[in-house]
C-alpha cells in the first residue's frame, strides 16, 4: 500500500502494441509484424450459452466499438433463427449503426489520425497528439467535436438503450421502436451532422491536400500496395455499412467475387505465421503467396478506402460527389494509397450523416412493427456488418434449443493484418539499411498502421490504460539488436 | 454538468475477463455500504475517450481499476495520484487513449476537470482470458480491503454525511 512502482509497459494482451522487424543477411528488412492481440478463449467462453445472449455478450470483447459486435451478432441471430426483421427494425438498426460510424470515424480523424496530417508527419513527437491537433484546428472545433459526439451518443442511447452498449438487438428485430417524440429529438440532434462532415472534409482539404508535401506522401510509393479490396455493398454495389453482399475487387478494380455472409468460409481463409500472434485472413481462391501484393497474392484490404474501392459509389448524393472527387484526385479507382484511408474515412462520415438524416425522415421509422417472432428451429447463422475498421463476421452453430455449440468471429483487423504488416515493412525498409536504424522510424511506422485504424482497444481498461509502442528489431539470427519505445 | 455531485468513485473493468472486474466489484461493495449526498458511485466497462463522459464536472474522482506490472503479485494494492503517473499523450492505436490523454484533452478544452484524482489499482494475475467470476483471494480479501481503504479516504465525508 502506498509504495511507488514503475509502471512498465506490460499490457493486457500478449503482443499488444508491439512491432517486430526481422532483418536479412544484409541487415535490411526482411519481414515486419504488428502483433495483434488475440481473443483467448472467447469462442469457448460462449459455448453452452443461449444464443440470444450473444448481442449483449460479444460487445464486451471491447470497451470501445461494441455497436459493431452487437449488430453483427443480432444479424447472426436473424440468420440462426431464419427470421427476417420487419423493415422498420432494419431501418432503426441501420440508423443506430450510422450514428455509431459517424461518431467513431470523426473521433479518429480529429484525435487519432489528426496527429499524422493535421499536426504533420514531421512535427516533433511532443506535438503529435490531441493537444497538437487542437492547437492547429482551434479550441472551438475541439469543443464542437465533443459536443457533436455527446449528441450522437445521446441518439444511440435513445435508440438502443445505452450510449455505448446497445441492448436492443433481438432475433427478428429490436426490443424498442422510436416514438414520434423521439424522432423529433433525434432529428434535432443530427440536423447539423452533414454540415459538420463537410466542414471536416474542408479541414482535410485545407491542411492536408493543399500541402504539397503531405499530398506527395499520400500519393507516393512509400505507403502504396496493390491488393484486393473487400466491403459490403447494396444491390446497386453502393457502400452499405449495415447490410448487403460482400464484394471483392481485384487490384485492377474488377469484381472478383460477390458473396453472402453465410458463404464466407468458401472465400476467406486464416493463416498463422510462426513469428506472429496474428491470424491472417486471405482470399482462399487466390491463395497465400506470402507478404506480397499484386493480383496473384490473396492479400486483401478492408475498411474505408477498401470499402470505397470495392463499391461502385456512395448511396447518398453529397458523399457520391466526394467519392468522385477523391478518386479523380488519386488518379482513378481503385486507389492503392494507404494514407488515402484518412480521406475515405471522411467521405464515409459524410455518407453516415446523410444516411442518418434520410432514415430519420423515413415515415416507417416510427412503425410499431419492429419484430418478427422466431418460429423455426435454430441451427446455424452468420451475421456481417462493416465495422469502422473493416468487415466483421459472427458465425454461430447451436443445438435445437439455441444453445451455442460453436462460435467463430472474424474481426475487422484480421482482414487487414497482412496488409498492415506489408505497410510497416515497406515504411521500415526506407529507414533500416545494413543494420543501421535511422531516426524517424517510429513516425513512419506509426503512420503506416494508423491509417488502417487497427483496433487494440481490448487492452485499454487496465491502468494506465494506454498502449506504448515498442519496435523490436532482430538480426538474421533472430537476436534482438535494438528496441525503440514510444510511451 | 453543474448538477453533478462533487465526488465520483468510478470502478472500471470488464466483467467477462475474470479478475479484471475487480474495480467494478469494489464499487458495488461500496454502493451497498455508502450513500452520501454529493457522492456518485459508478461503474463502467468503457475505455479510451469514452471516459471523458465520466470525468467532467466533478471536483474529485477516485478511480478503481486493475493493473498488471512486471514485478507485482496478484492482490497488491497501489494508491496513485496524478503526479505518480508518467503518462503518454501519444495514442498509437484506435481509440486507445490513456487516462492522461483524456484529462489533457478535457483540460485543453477548458472543460471542468477534477482538482484531485486518486487511483486505486489492484494487481491481477491475468486479464487476457475470458471468464466470469474472480479468484477467491481477490473476491474475499482484496475487494473488502480496497473498499475499506476508500472508506477511509472518504473519512470526513462519511462522518459528515456528505462530501461537501
Amino acid at each position: 500500500m502506498g509504495k511507488r512502482i514503475t509502471i512498465d509497459p506490460i499490457t493486457r494482451l500478449e503482443g499488444h502494441g508491439k512491432i517486430d522487424i526481422f532483418l536479412n543477411d544484409n541487415g535490411d528488412v526482411e519481414r515486419a509484424y504488428l502483433q495483434v492481440p488475440e481473443f483467448r478463449g472467447f469462442e469457448k467462453f460462449c459455448e453452452g450459452r443461449a444464443a440470444e445472449e450473444m448481442p449483449a455478450l460479444t460487445q464486451k470483447i471491447c470497451g470501445v466499438c461494441p455497436t459493431a459486435h452487437h449488430t453483427a451478432s443480432s444479424k447472426a441471430l436473424d440468420a440462426l433463427f431464419n427470421v427476417e426483421p420487419p423493415p422498420a427494425a432494419k431501418k432503426i438498426r441501420e440508423l443506430m449503426y450510422n450514428a455509431f460510424m459517424f461518431e467513431d470515424h470523426l473521433l479518429h480523424f480529429y484525435v487519432l489520425g489528426g496527429p499524422d496530417f493535421v499536426v504533420g508527419p514531421d512535427a516533433p513527437a511532443a506535438e503529435r497528439n490531441i493537444l497538437g491537433v487542437i492547437a492547429k484546428v482551434g479550441l472551438d472545433i475541439g469543443k464542437k467535436v465533443i459536443e457533436m459526439r455527446n449528441r450522437i451518443r445521446g441518439v444511440n442511447a435513445t435508440i438502443s438503450g445505452s450510449s455505448l452498449y446497445p441492448v436492443c438487438g433481438l432475433p427478428g428485430g429490436i426490443s424498442k421502436g422510436i416514438t414520434e417524440e423521439e424522432r423529433d429529438k433525434i432529428k434535432e440532434s443530427i440536423k447539423d451532422t452533414v454540415e459538420f462532415a463537410r466542414f471536416s472534409l474542408k479541414i482535410f482539404d485545407d491542411l492536408v491536400l493543399k500541402n504539397k508535401k503531405y499530398l506527395d506522401l499520400i500519393i507516393g510509393d512509400v505507403y502504396r500496395h496493390q491488393t484486393y479490396y473487400m466491403g459490403l455493398v447494396d444491390e446497386a454495389n453502393k457502400v452499405n455499412f449495415y447490410d448487403g453482399k460482400i464484394r471483392v475487387v481485384d487490384p485492377e478494380g474488377k469484381e472478383f467475387i460477390k458473396f453472402e455472409a453465410k458463404e464466407y468460409l468458401n472465400h476467406l481463409e486464416e493463416r498463422v505465421e510462426p513469428w506472429s500472434y496474428l491470424k491472417i485472413l486471405y482470399l482462399k481462391n487466390v491463395g497465400w503467396k506470402g507478404f506480397i501484393d499484386g493480383k496473384d497474392s490473396g492479400i486483401y484490404r478492408v475498411a474505408p478506402l477498401a470499402r470505397l474501392n470495392a463499391s461502385e459509389g456512395m448511396a447518398t448524393p453529397q458523399a457520391q460527389a466526394e467519392y468522385e472527387r477523391m478518386f479523380d484526385a488519386l488518379g482513378g479507382k481503385p486507389s492503392h494509397n494507404t494514407l488515402a484511408y484518412h480521406w475515405a474515412r471522411l467521405v464515409e462520415v459524410l455518407y453516415a450523416a446523410e444516411r442518418m438524416n434520410e432514415l430519420i425522415d423515413d415515415p416507417e421509422i416510427t412503425s410499431k412493427k419492429i419484430r418478427n417472432i422466431p418460429a423455426q428451429t435454430p441451427k446455424e447463422g452468420v451475421g456481417v456488418c462493416e465495422a469502422p475498421r473493416g468487415t466483421l463476421f459472427h458465425h454461430y452453430k447451436t443445438d435445437d434449443k439455441a444453445i451455442l455449440q460453436k462460435v467463430n468471429l472474424l474481426v475487422a483487423t484480421q482482414n487487414n493484418a497482412a496488409a498492415i504488416c506489408m505497410s510497416i515493412e515497406k515504411a521500415a525498409s526506407k529507414l533500416i539499411k545494413g543494420n543501421q536504424v535511422s531516426e524517424g522510424i517510429l513516425n513512419m511506422v506509426e503512420m503506416a498502421f494508423r491509417a488502417y485504424d487497427p483496433c487494440m482497444a481490448c487492452a485499454t481498461h487496465s491502468l494506465p490504460g494506454e498502449t506504448p509502442l515498442i519496435v523490436s528489431i532482430y538480426d538474421k539470427h533472430k537476436k534482438l539488436i535494438k528496441e525503440i519505445k514510444r510511451d | 454538468m453543474n448538477d453533478r455531485p462533487k465526488t465520483l468513485i468510478l470502478g472500471m473493468g470488464n466483467t467477462i475477463r475474470g479478475d479484471d472486474a475487480v474495480g467494478i466489484e469494489v464499487v458495488r461493495r461500496l454502493r451497498e455500504k455508502i450513500n452520501l449526498q454529493d457522492l456518485h458511485i459508478k461503474e463502467t466497462e468503457e475505455a479510451g475517450f469514452n471516459l471523458l463522459d465520466f470525468i467532467v464536472g466533478y471536483e474529485k474522482i477516485i478511480i478503481v481499476d486493475s493493473i498488471k506490472t512486471s514485478t507485482g503479485q496478484a492482490g497488491d494494492i497501489y494508491r496513485f495520484t496524478q503526479k505518480d503517473f508518467k503518462l503518454s499523450l501519444n495514442s498509437q492505436f484506435s481509440h486507445g487513449a490513456g487516462i492522461a490523454m483524456v484529462f489533457a484533452w478535457a483540460q485543453k478544452l477548458k472543460l471542468p476537470t477534477p482538482r484531485e484524482i486518486i487511483f486505486y489499482a489492484i494487481e491481477i494475475e491475468k486479464a487476457d482470458v475470458f471468464g466470469e467470476g474472480l479468484t477467491k483471494r481477490i473476491e474475499e480479501v482484496i475487494i473488502p480491503k480496497v473498499a475499506g481503504l476508500i472508506e477511509e479516504e472518504l473519512g470526513s465525508c462519511v462522518d459528515a454525511g456528505a462530501c461537501a
